[in-house]
């Protein structure tokens, strides 16, 4: 994966193509699982639902979405882990 | 509000609503909700072995990851028993992880602050 702003951090990251709905949010949700809080993921979706889905998933869970970054072929996003 | 149930009706006899149904419950436990779905009528079919296999909708994830991924993730299965019996299923038929219950099982989940959709 080709991080678009080399100074974010990510303690993982996840490459989602184009997948979305539930398929989205329960691979992201299996990707966090055993992260710590405070840990960040880094979450590429192409497909164009991945920002409001992901916004409200992170309200639902408690975690947060800590960065946007937009790259010529898709979305990147940074997740941070909470409580 | 953190309990979400599914009602499902339906199975192979409207593989589009069923496979909707599911992507909904996927959305729920992924969302960290304690998520149960309730098969009933047709919907029964789903925890019969083999029959979600049967049901693979364009466009949409396989029934069969829907149901594993569910499970995998917490979600609850609840099937009423009368609907599965009147179609001639046995507990031998049962999918792992979904479990014969009585209608009082969706009252009591209902009636425990939870809201929920009907397909």
């Amino acid at each position: 994966m080709t991080i678009f702003d080399a100074s974010i951090h990510a303690d993982s990251i996840l490459d989602l193509g184009e997948k979305n709905c539930s398929q989205l949010v329960i691979e992201v949700m299996l990707a966090m699982k055993h992260m710590d809080q405070g840990q960040t993921l880094l979450v590429k979706a192409y497909d164009s639902s991945a920002p409001i889905d992901l916004v409200a998933w992170c309200s639902m869970t408690g975690n947060t979405l800590a960065k946007r970054l937009p790259d010529s072929s898709g979305n990147q996003f940074l997740l941070r882990k909470g409580q | 509000m953190n309990n979400f149930c599914i009602n499902l009706a339906r199975s192979i006899d409207d593989p589009d609503r069923a496979t909707v149904a599911m992507v909904v419950a996927n959305a729920s436990v992924a969302s960290g909700k304690n998520t149960m779905v309730f098969l009933t009528s047709e919907g029964v079919r789903l925890a019969v072995k083999g029959v979600a296999d049967t049901i693979k909708e364009e466009g949409l994830q396989p029934m069969t990851d829907l149901v594993k991924n569910y499970l995998a993730a917490g979600g609850i299965i609840f099937v009423c028993t009368p609907c599965y019996k009147k179609r001639g299923y046995t507990e031998v038929d049962l999918i792992d992880g979904a479990t014969l219950v009585g209608a009082v099982k969706l009252v009591e989940f209902m009636t425990n602050d939870a809201t929920g959709v009907s397909y």
